[in-house]
Parts: C-alpha cells; structure tokens; sequence
C-alpha cells in the first residue's frame, strides 16, 4: 500500500474520530459551554450607593423595573432616561417612544416625576447612550451613576461606556436586569433567547473589531501573525520528521 | 530494488496543488461574498404575487403597514382590516401600556380609515407565537368565501409562511397571501452594510431555523417576579 493511501486513511480516520469526538463533546457538555458563554456576558455588580441610575433603552418590560426598585430603595437619587432617534415606522406606528414607555414605567411603580431625567439625546447605539450619559455627567461633577441593561447586555456596555469614560469609567457601576422566559442557563433552548444572546454576541463581535483601542488592536494582530508562524513553522517540519 | 524505484509522491507533494486549490476557492468566495450575501436574502423573504381585490388584511408587522393599509382600503383593493391582539408583555399586563392593536387603531384613524372596517381579533383560547394565524383561521372559518393579504416584514415573510402553512388547514392555506414589507432603514439587497440591517437578518435566519427545527415558539408565563425583587432588594 503507498505511502499516500496509507496517509489518507490516517487523515480520514483522525477527522472522523474528531467529528465524532466534538459532536459527542457537544452533546453532553454543549449545555455547560453554552451557559458558561451565556454567563460570560453578565459582568453585572451588586448595586451600591450612586447619585444617578441610567436605564439603558430597550426592554422596557424590564430595565426601568430595577431603576424603579433601585430609586425607591435608596440605591440612586434620580433616573435618567435617554431619548433615542426613532426609525420612521416609529414615529408614524403610534406606539409610544421607548423613553416615554420607561418613563410610564417609573411612574408606575411610584418613582415621583421630579425624579425622573429625560436626556434629550439622539443615541441610536450602546456606544452613543455612552456618550450622552457622558454630555449629561459634564454639568455633574463626581456624580456616580448605576447602569441598568439585560444582564446577557452588561459586558458590552461596560465596554462602550469605558471606551468613552475612560478613567472616569470609576464613577459607573452596572446592574444586570433579569430577562423573561430565559437565562444565560437556558438561553439556547427558547427562540427568544437564541435572538438576544446571538445577536449580542455578533453585536459584541463587531464593537470589538469598531471600537477597540490600539494596543487591543495589537495584541490581536500579534496573536494572529503568532498562531500563524507557529502553523508555518510545524507545516513545514512535518517533510523533515517524516523523512526521518 | 527499492532504491532505485522512483520516490513516492507521498502527502507532501500534493501541498502545493492543495494550497493553490485552497487560495482559488478563497479568492472566488471573497470575490462572490457579495453576490452570495445578495442571494441569502432570498432564504428569509417570499415574494409572492398579491391579489387585486382581497377581502382583508392582517396587519401584522412591517414597515409603513398602516400607510399601505390605508391606501388599499381608500382605492378600494380591501374591504376591511385585521388587527390581530398579541400576547400581552409586563407593560401591558400591568396596565402600563394598552395592547398593541388599540395604537394600530388610532393610526389607521389618523389615517382616514373608518372604525367600521377596522376588526380588531382576539380570543383568550389562542396561546402561542403564531396567536396571530390562528385568529385569522378563526375569521377565514366564519368568512368561507374570503381571501386575506398577511402583511409582515420583509425578512421574516418566510417564516410568515411556514406558520400560515403550519396553522391554517390546506383548504385555507390559498385564500391567504403574504405581503412582505421592505423596510426603509436599509437595502435589503446589501443588508451586511447596516448593523440594523444585520441584526434583523441575523433574528429572522435564527426565527426560520427554529421554526424549521423546533416548531412553535410556545407561549410561556412571565419568570421573572418584580414586587419580589424590589422587596428584597428593599430588605437586605
């Protein structure tokens, strides 16, 4: 048999018994590794003691539920709330603005209405919510402010509000709002919470490689040229060792 | 003898024809990324051909669907005009907000649509995701000569049709159309170009395949307790 054949079915052998490994693997670990992903993206804290609670926009049935609690718990003097650049269904549905929704939220659950900050901002991502907390902290030196989101949202926030707030970025504490329905330990198993935490970890995917600072930057591309010298160099090994 | 047999090729004489392979099928898919992302549009819409004259319209989801629906009713192309009552979230459950059909309601009005030829369905038995092809078998049963135009949005038209296909019996399933509504804040055609445009791609794929794979999106109880969570919270 030539040595080529012989190759090719070691080849084909290693691939199928690694497929079967990985799908085996998948199987009864998937679970953990999925969750362990889940869990990865909520970096959230134990609330503290701050001057300002920020609800992020989206999920009103959720986010200005914890503001609420915080502010009437003692945890933050006011709420802020953000106004968003509507999308031109938006603003001819009839349905309320996001800020208006969170705002009747507040209301509702008995925080006073001279509490209540409506930021006339136009953010239209996490990145810009960042930098209108930011306009809006300038008139307020040294204030503390808590971020509410979904908790699966948390770590991107942290990082867009500390790419913008820099070292200012010891003012702000975040806060994870639970999610209906799913969790960073189920996620996978409901429609819902294979779109939030899919498109969270796309959307995280894509301010990494936006936003990132230089040095990030590097420490990536040095990573890649690395990996790909050290493939280089075992590729080009393997002629020798085999003709030993 | 085997010193003087010519050596044999083995693996490593192939490296270069496979590399040359490997860079040619990089090079072609790079070239054809766009022309490929183009087409992969098409795995999430339907296009279907739209009736000049239909009895009503579910209005469902999509961009510009009141205008559009306002039109069709004024020349003349509808006769009426569904608004399918969904599945309550916190906000509306708690009375923060009214149900979604009441603001479709006032828009169509802003919009010149008579109340009369506006019937909002609902029915406390329909639980489920596809609530809204349930109400509309419902009305189909007590309207048997009527056909209906699903308006929804673009990149989930597919999946709008596999729940048509799902619920409605096949006797049924004729009388309904599905509009699929491009939305305004991206070309749908290079929909990569757009984070908005991205993310919706993204939802309606995973919508379909879990749809495909899994079925129905079953209705499930709110899990998370909020007069609970300000109470511990407020107790520590």
């Amino acid at each position: 048999m030539s040595v080529t054949r012989t190759c090719r079915r070691r080849f084909w052998l290693c691939a199928i018994t690694l497929g079967l490994a990985i799908v085996i693997l998948a199987w009864t670990c998937g679970g953990a590794a999925l969750a362990a992903a889940g869990a990865w993206l909520d970096i959230g804290q134990a609330p503290a003691q701050t001057d300002f609670v920020l609800v992020l926009p989206g999920g009103p049935d959720t986010r200005p539920y914890v503001a609420a609690a915080l502010v009437k718990a003692g945890f933050a003097r006011e709420a802020i709330l953000l106004k968003c650049r509507p999308s031109a269904d938006d603003l001819v549905s009839g349905f309320p603005q996001g800020h208006e929704v969170e705002e009747k939220v507040l209301l509702a659950r008995n925080v006073p209405a001279e509490k209540i900050h409506i930021v006339d901002s136009n953010t239209v991502s996490t990145f810009s919510d960042a930098e209108s907390l930011q306009v809006f902290l300038a008139d307020h030196q040294d204030a503390t402010t808590t971020i509410v989101t979904n908790d699966f949202h948390t770590r991107r926030a942290r990082f867009s509000f500390r790419r913008v707030f820099g070292r200012d970025a010891r003012r702000l504490y975040f806060v994870s709002a639970p999610t209906d329905r799913y969790s960073a330990t189920n996620w996978w198993r409901h429609k819902r919470g294979l779109k939030a935490y899919g498109s969270e970890f796309l959307k995280l995917t894509y301010y990494f490689l936006r936003y990132s600072s230089g040095w990030m930057w590097a420490s990536g591309v040095s990573l890649v040229v690395i990996s790909g010298m050290i493939l280089y160099r075992s590729h080009r090994q393997r002629p020798t060792a085999q003709a030993a | 003898m085997a010193v003087d047999s010519p050596p044999s090729p083995g693996p490593i004489a192939h490296h270069p024809r496979r590399r040359r392979q490997f860079w040619i099928v990089v090079v072609l898919l790079a070239g054809l990324a766009s022309l490929i992302l183009r087409y992969s549009s098409s795995l999430v819409i339907v296009d279907e051909r739209l009736p000049a004259q239909v009895d009503a319209i579910l209005l469902y989801d999509g961009d510009q669907r009141h205008a559009i629906a306002a039109d069709w009713l004024a020349s003349g192309r509808c006769n009426a005009i569904l608004l399918p009552r969904r599945l309550p979230d916190r906000n509306q459950t708690l009375g923060i907000l009214e149900p979604f059909d009441v603001y479709s309601r006032q828009t169509l009005i802003q919009l010149g649509v008579p109340e009369n030829a506006i019937e909002t369905l609902d029915n406390h038995d329909q639980f489920g995701e596809w609530k809204y092809v349930r109400l509309l078998r419902t009305w189909l049963e007590q309207h048997p000569e009527a056909t209906a135009v699903v308006f929804c949005d673009r990149f989930h038209s597919r999946e709008t049709r596999y729940a048509i296909r799902h619920v409605l019996p096949a006797n049924q399933r004729h009388r309904v159309q599905v509009y699929a509504l491009p939305s305004r804040s991206y070309d749908e055609q290079r929909w990569w170009r757009s984070r908005r445009g991205a993310v919706d791609y993204f939802n309606a794929l995973i919508g379909l395949m879990y749809a495909s794979c899994v079925g129905e999106d079953p209705d499930q109880p709110l899990t998370w307790n909020v007069d609970d969570f300000e109470w511990r919270l407020g107790d520590p």
